[in-house]
């Protein structure tokens, strides 16, 4: 199953290596969100530095769409997607090698996005070591969560509208948590940080789980 | 199957009128509507308005807020479980599916009632149409996850995909509910005190109050049965319709190529078309099977 | 009775959105119900 989830892996960051379709539309979509959100509060330094972690999350999660949502329309041609379920690899395996192809692009980005916020907003990094697991945890289960809805969504004509509609909402939580992780973190006060990681740290073994247990069947129809 | 159904909306059909009601569902709902007749007097008349903590009058919102809020949660319990059922093979069938999405149908009505209830009951105690708390909040999200559920429901696809995304979909949304509910309790309690008005959500509740919202609950949970008994039924009768559609499609494509010459075709009345009611939940068919 | 106004637009939306959904499933089921052959409607 794992050596499965690595091809599959593989196979994805390969195609993106090439059509860098995440590297110039999905990167600059976020760093534009960044950027529409100075305008939307203000420049006012105070305030856009004090939500820096919320506006910084919403552009992940909203990034996160466009990504699953590329990684499923991978698939889509060429009968790929027949081709990947006569392929004989295990569905659990193909789970999470979407996953975690799109948890590594995501990953990226928030590095990205990250330098960006730091820059325009003029957020000090600060309490590193629970930044860094908070947005581990967190990638975690915006990765498996998306893959999930995002092979759902897949083949309807509809899938456009269909996916932040049904995908957002259930991110919620890992909007809040991660969100107060990093406020915790920025604030200098990590102890209460840490039982938001708990938070995403459960979201994403739930997922994970569901999805493992769940994709083969949806693949099937997909 | 043409023929078949003109001779019994002929003959067959005359008899009993066409409904979705039986007389077992006519019982229930005229014993659902006495006891919505009950729950008014109880609530305006016979129970007492609460002492001036809690907002004299706006005590009675209790007695349909709280009933349709436990009762969209009941509904959504029965959702997941119908869709779990749904999808383990060994109980798979049209039935478990269709009732899912009655369920979840009657749930979310229920839910946006709470909401408008709660957000009218929360002028008058607090002051404010919203807060940010955690039971509303949660109450919020599952709102909108449902909407979800629904639109996947009423996605054009294979019935068969269709139903089995939309099952997963609905125990996700259910799942997910408990989740949503911490997160929100702890961004809310992390951060500052418990609203000073969220005493107010529980006022002391004895005696006449009491049975006055257990009637409440009784009387919901009555109106949600006949509800979902009826939705599931019309929902029965747009999936036979969509089989029969297709069946049909296919029979008028093969008269069209001139293989043979069914009379029955034209006779088949207009509104039994493939595609009779734009607006209904489930009434398209696929649009890759009717076109030619 | 104080708040009279807000309590009555509040059962006026309950009961008037449970009157009307309960209203237009009934109405469906008729129009469905006589598309559909008797034997196919299970609960007959």
């Amino acid at each position: 199953m794992l050596r499965d989830a690595v091809l599959v892996a593989g196979k994805d960051l390969r195609i993106e290596g090439r059509s860098r379709i995440a590297t110039n539309q999905v990167a600059p979509f976020a760093v534009l969100i960044l950027v529409l959100f100075a305008f939307a509060l203000d420049a006012d330094r105070g305030l856009l530095t004090r939500a820096a972690a919320g506006l910084f999350w919403v552009a992940v999660l909203f990034s996160t769409v466009l990504a699953v949502q590329r990684s499923q329309a991978l698939e889509s041609s060429d009968g790929a997607r027949q081709a990947l379920r006569l392929s004989g690899l295990d569905p659990a395996g193909i789970f999470l090698g979407k996953a975690a192809a799109v948890a590594v692009q995501l990953l990226a980005l928030q590095v990205l996005l990250g330098i960006g916020v730091v820059v325009l907003y003029g957020a000090g990094p600060s309490g590193a070591l629970l930044l860094v697991v908070t947005a581990l945890a967190a990638t975690a289960g915006l990765a498996a969560a998306g893959s999930l809805y995002a092979v759902l969504a897949a083949g309807l004509r509809a899938r456009e509208t269909l996916l932040p509609l049904l995908l957002l909402p259930v991110l919620a939580p890992v909007l809040i948590g991660a969100t107060r992780a990093f406020e915790a973190a920025l604030e200098g006060a990590p102890g209460m940080g840490w039982d938001w990681v708990r938070l995403l740290g459960v979201f994403a073994v739930v997922y994970v789980a569901f999805g493992t247990l769940a994709y083969g069947s949806l693949l099937e129809d997909a | 199957m043409t023929t078949l159904r003109d001779e019994t909306t002929r003959t067959g059909a005359r008899p009993v009128p066409a409904s979705t009601g039986t007389a077992a569902t006519r019982v229930l709902g005229g014993v659902t509507l006495l006891a919505l007749g009950v729950l008014l007097y109880l609530a305006f008349v016979a129970s007492p308005a609460a002492g001036p903590s809690q907002g004299f009058d706006a005590v009675r919102f209790m007695y349909v807020h709280v009933p349709s809020a436990w009762l969209a949660y009941l509904s959504f319990a029965v959702c997941a479980l119908c869709s779990a059922l749904y999808l383990w093979r060994r109980t798979r069938s049209r039935f478990w599916d269709l009732l899912a999405g009655a369920s979840a149908e009657v749930g979310t009505l229920f839910i946006a009632l709470t909401l408008v209830t709660g957000s009218i009951w929360g002028r008058i105690t607090w002051g404010v149409y919203w807060t940010w708390d955690a039971r509303l909040t949660t109450t919020a999200v599952l709102f909108v996850m449902f909407l979800g559920y629904l639109a996947v429901r009423r996605v054009a696809l294979d019935v068969e995909v269709r139903s089995r995304r939309a099952a997963v979909v609905g125990i996700i949304a259910f799942l997910n509910v408990p989740i949503v509910h911490n997160s929100v309790q702890w961004w809310r309690t992390l951060h500052q005190e418990p609203t000073v008005l969220r005493t107010d959500l529980s006022p002391q509740i004895e005696g006449l109050m009491l049975y006055t919202l257990l009637f409440g609950v009784l009387t919901f949970t009555l109106l949600y049965a006949w509800l979902v008994v009826h939705r599931f039924r019309v929902a029965w009768l747009e999936d036979r319709l969509e089989a029969a559609g297709l069946g049909r499609a296919i029979a008028e494509r093969r008269a069209e190529a001139g293989l043979d010459e069914d009379p029955a075709v034209e006779g088949v009345p207009a509104p039994a078309g493939p595609a009779p009611d734009p607006s209904g939940p489930a009434g398209r068919t696929t649009p890759e099977v009717t076109a030619p | 009775m104080r708040f009279a106004g807000y309590l009555a637009a509040g059962y006026t939306i309950v009961l008037g959105s449970l009157a009307a959904y309960a209203a237009r499933i009934v109405a469906k089921g008729r129009r469905l119900a006589r598309q559909v052959p008797v034997e196919e409607q299970r609960w007959r």
